[in-house]
């Protein structure tokens, strides 16, 4: 084995490489994300609900709206042509819908998780189904949008036709939830007392230190592989800006989710009371395809696959992808599988 | 491979890492964030500032912001500041132990028939090393523990610093 004093000529072009690919970088200023077409068609306090696609065709399609999580933007599910989960499932013949939340300002702090996973979701299935002309509607949520759309579900199940859920986490006790230890003793009354809405780089600052060296050094240094790829640095930069761009949490949703998934795993207890009512997800009648991804550091798969226990379904499937909690949104592997499996797993439920 | 040697690919891989950084930080593109972030990074992610009275280096909590150079400090904001510290110090030792761990890993892992020949190579073979070695240490109670009292500690020490603030 060669000793590190003599690898001053791979060090040189490293070097030149580096110097290469962050200059394009920074020349490549702020670039933009969401690629697909949409609408707003309905604005209510605290959110937007926006339709993707045009054309008259789109109401003989069959619907879906997806529910995102507080937690990031949702353009990581159109981050650009060729990399958008929306795009292909309009490809795959769906007329999709999609919640983006606001972000809450100072006044809002006491914002609930009731507010989010009942009224506001409420809302907009309503709209979709007033859109559509249909008493019922295909729910896909995401991540904590998944756990929104359970909740809603079990409380609201006769608006609810077909569930997905993807890489969402329903049991947050599960041995290998890192992040569920993390928060298990934080004094959240402290925490949102101290800062009103919580924010969101404390929770972005939370993500990356779970994979510290992936995350802090090793994605940096592969910029030396995008040196001659000008496309595949706009993609870098798009998912740099995702990954940043964090926004805070109402305080009181914080607080009521932390404290009773996080903390008290309430949901699988059955415990968790929203709008006055108990969620019980034997409620949970209507088919459901679980999506989650089998490497996922954020949302292991034990936390998403233990819904299977819970719902009182007799159509229930599970999606596995063998990758990450990112990659199911925007790797090519993904794009290829996921999106259509969705697709057509609702279309054949209509 | 010889202690000495190890010492010889330990420099060079954190050589490589400065260098990295260094690129990073002159490049000052649009594009957040492209500032290397170091270990302990969510520490100072949480930290933009450094909180008045505290040693230098240690990271002040978020929201510190606008706060004067000079807060009128009390008991409590004395015995906020010393759990931070402690707290700081205690999550801190659990990464000098992480990369230790680290180092041990990638030295055996040289030693193999297959270890890479090339720096980058050996760069990848130590975040490899570093996320198992944290992965390990960072499901355990006692690092979860250190997280939490750490996020504790940093509110505490905002609510005081907060309380102290002269009144205008």
């Amino acid at each position: 084995m060669k000793a590190p004093d003599n690898f001053g000529p791979e060090l040189a072009v490293l070097t030149q490489r580096l110097t290469q690919s962050v200059g394009q970088l920074a020349q490549t200023g702020l670039p933009d994300i969401g690629v697909s077409q949409h609408e707003t068609v309905l604005t209510g306090q605290g959110f937007r609900l926006l339709r993707y696609g045009s054309g008259a065709n789109r109401a003989d399609q069959c619907a879906v709206l997806i529910v995102y999580a507080l937690v990031n933007r949702p353009w990581v599910l159109d981050l650009e042509a060729g990399r958008s989960t929306i795009a292909r499932l309009i490809a795959s013949g769906m007329d999709v819908f999609l919640i983006e939340w606001e972000d809450p300002l100072a006044q809002d702090q006491d914002r609930g998780f009731s507010d989010y996973a009942c009224h506001m979701l409420d809302e907009c299935v309503d709209t979709v189904s007033a859109l559509r002309n249909e008493s019922t509607v295909n729910l896909l949520g995401v991540c904590q949008g998944g756990t929104f759309s359970l909740c809603y579900t079990a409380l609201y199940g006769h608006k609810v036709r077909n569930l997905v859920t993807m890489v969402t986490p329903v049991d947050f006790h599960t041995e290998d939830n890192v992040l569920s230890k993390w928060v298990r003793k934080v004094d959240l009354d402290k925490l949102v007392g101290c800062y009103g809405n919580v924010p969101g780089t404390f929770l972005n600052a939370l993500f990356l230190a779970m994979q510290p060296f992936r995350l802090g050094s090793k994605k940096y240094l592969d910029l030396v592989d995008l040196a001659d790829d000008p496309e595949g640095l706009r993609t870098f930069a798009r998912m740099e800006r995702w990954i940043a761009d964090s926004p805070d949490q109402a305080g009181r949703t914080f607080r009521e989710f932390v404290g009773g998934l996080f903390q008290r795993n309430a949901l699988v207890a059955g415990e968790l009371v929203l709008d006055g009512k108990v969620v019980d997800l034997g409620e949970i009648r209507c088919p459901v395809l679980n999506v989650y991804a089998l490497a996922d550091h954020l949302v292991p798969a034990s936390a998403s696959r233990a819904l299977a226990d819970h719902v009182a379904s007799t159509d229930y499937s599970e999606l596995r992808f063998a990758g990450g909690h990112i990659g199911i949104y925007v790797s090519r592997d993904a794009q290829e599988k996921v999106p259509p499996a969705v697709a057509a797993w609702l279309q054949k439920r209509p | 491979m010889n202690p000495d040697a190890s010492a010889n690919w330990a420099s060079a891989i954190l050589g490589l890492h400065q260098l990295l950084s260094d690129h990073l930080e002159k490049a000052q593109p649009a594009v957040p964030p492209v500032r290397l972030p170091e270990p302990t990074d969510w520490l100072q992610t949480m930290a933009r500032v450094t909180a008045p009275g505290l040693a230098p280096g240690l990271a002040a909590p978020l929201g510190l912001e606008g706060l004067p150079a000079h807060v009128e400090r009390d008991a409590l904001w004395e015995s906020a500041a010393q759990r931070y510290r402690a707290a700081a110090s205690a999550l801190h030792a659990a990464w000098l132990e992480i990369g230790s761990d680290t180092f041990d890993a990638l030295r055996q892992a040289l030693g193999g028939k297959s270890a890479p020949q090339d720096l980058r190579g050996i760069y990848d073979l130590w975040v490899a090393c570093g996320e198992s070695a944290f992965a390990r240490q960072g499901a355990t109670e006692r690092y979860a523990d250190l997280v939490s009292e750490l996020i504790n500690a940093q509110v505490s020490l905002l609510l005081a610093s907060k309380r102290c603030q002269p009144k205008t």
